[in-house]
């Protein structure tokens, strides 16, 4: 959740990066580093591939910071340069997404017996199987705790068309996960 | 809203957290510097390799000093081609010496990465700017802040 606090000090982080500042890079990774790892580990629900991604992205940031302005805000623009590289991620390894899928369905399967698990099996599962842009606006609102404008803000949507994915992808997960309504 | 949507909603937001919490922690501030650093080394240390590759294909095709030289003429307005001779052998100098320098600067930024470099980098600058005087790396070098 941004604080006006923790929203300030992005803002010092962002103009200390665009002024070519190394140890801004560390604070950013202080502030964000975990945050960005959790969404994108449930993201692409690959523990190597969410460090890798994740410091790619804060390398990113470091060389993309040049082209933002005093306006731009961070975490949004930061999780949208996480999501640009889980995309890059997931297209140079399309491939592995079907193993990723059964070895969900295996894991589901093989945590039957166990009420408690099996729920975050299926929902494992689920998320897995929602489109990508679904899959955003879901860990976006609901892991990071994004508001409706810092998620449109994040994925270059109009707030509408995030409140309507939102619905879509709660629709969507409870038939999923097979949850009468 | 529903008071079920809303429980469901919520153990999404339950569930998602407590898959997040089998994410490997983030990477440390420092790492990612190092990395940063490492990459850019890497980076200068290719630009460094190009440019001595550079000067030894220069070397290599350029053909060494031959039996007459050949000459380069330049128009100057009407007065007619004035003969303005530069030797092979001359032009290969002008190229090598750039091309030195040039990979003399790439090195000197390498250096510049290593902590407690700044004496070496200074010596290195000071080479280079009267070794290679006139040079396009040096010029630029000179432009540069220490």
């Amino acid at each position: 959740m941004t604080t006006p606090d923790s929203q300030e000090r992005g803002q010092d982080i962002l103009e200390r990066l665009r002024l070519r500042d190394a140890n801004a890079l560390a604070s950013l990774t202080e502030l964000y580093g975990s945050d960005l790892t959790r969404a994108c580990y449930v993201y692409l629900a690959d523990a190597h591939a969410a460090e890798d991604v994740c410091q790619e992205t804060l390398l990113a940031a470091w060389k993309a910071a040049g082209r933002t302005n005093g306006r731009t805000p961070l975490r949004p623009w930061l999780f949208a340069i996480l999501f640009n590289q889980c995309r890059k991620h997931r297209r140079s390894l399309w491939r592995r997404e079907r193993r990723e899928l059964d070895a969900a369905q295996r894991r589901a399967e093989s945590a039957e017996g166990h009420e408690d698990a099996e729920r975050l099996e299926t929902l494992r599962h689920a998320v897995a199987r929602l489109d990508e842009a679904l899959r955003a606006v879901v860990i976006l609102r609901y892991e990071q705790g994004f508001s409706i404008a810092d998620t449109a803000e994040t994925l270059g949507l109009p707030e509408g068309t995030v409140k309507s994915r939102t619905s879509a992808a709660i629709e969507r997960l409870r038939t999923l996960m097979r949850i009468p309504e | 809203m529903t008071r079920k949507q809303e429980q469901f909603e919520d153990s999404i937001r339950d569930g998602l957290s407590r898959l997040a919490d089998e994410a490997p922690p983030g990477p440390a501030g420092e790492q990612i510097v190092r990395t940063l650093r490492r990459r850019r080394l890497r980076r200068r240390a290719l630009a460094g390799a190009a440019a001595v590759a550079a000067a030894v294909v220069v070397a290599l095709t350029i053909p060494g000093p031959g039996p007459a030289p050949r000459t380069i003429a330049r128009e100057q307005g009407d007065s007619g081609p004035v003969a303005g001779t530069m030797t092979d052998r001359e032009i290969r100098q002008i190229i090598m010496r750039e091309a030195q320098a040039g990979g003399l600067v790439a090195a000197t930024e390498i250096l510049a990465e290593a902590p407690g470099s700044q004496e070496d980098v200074r010596k290195m600058r000071q080479f280079i700017l009267s070794e290679y005087a006139g040079t396009k790396a040096a010029q630029a070098l000179a432009n540069l802040k220490p």
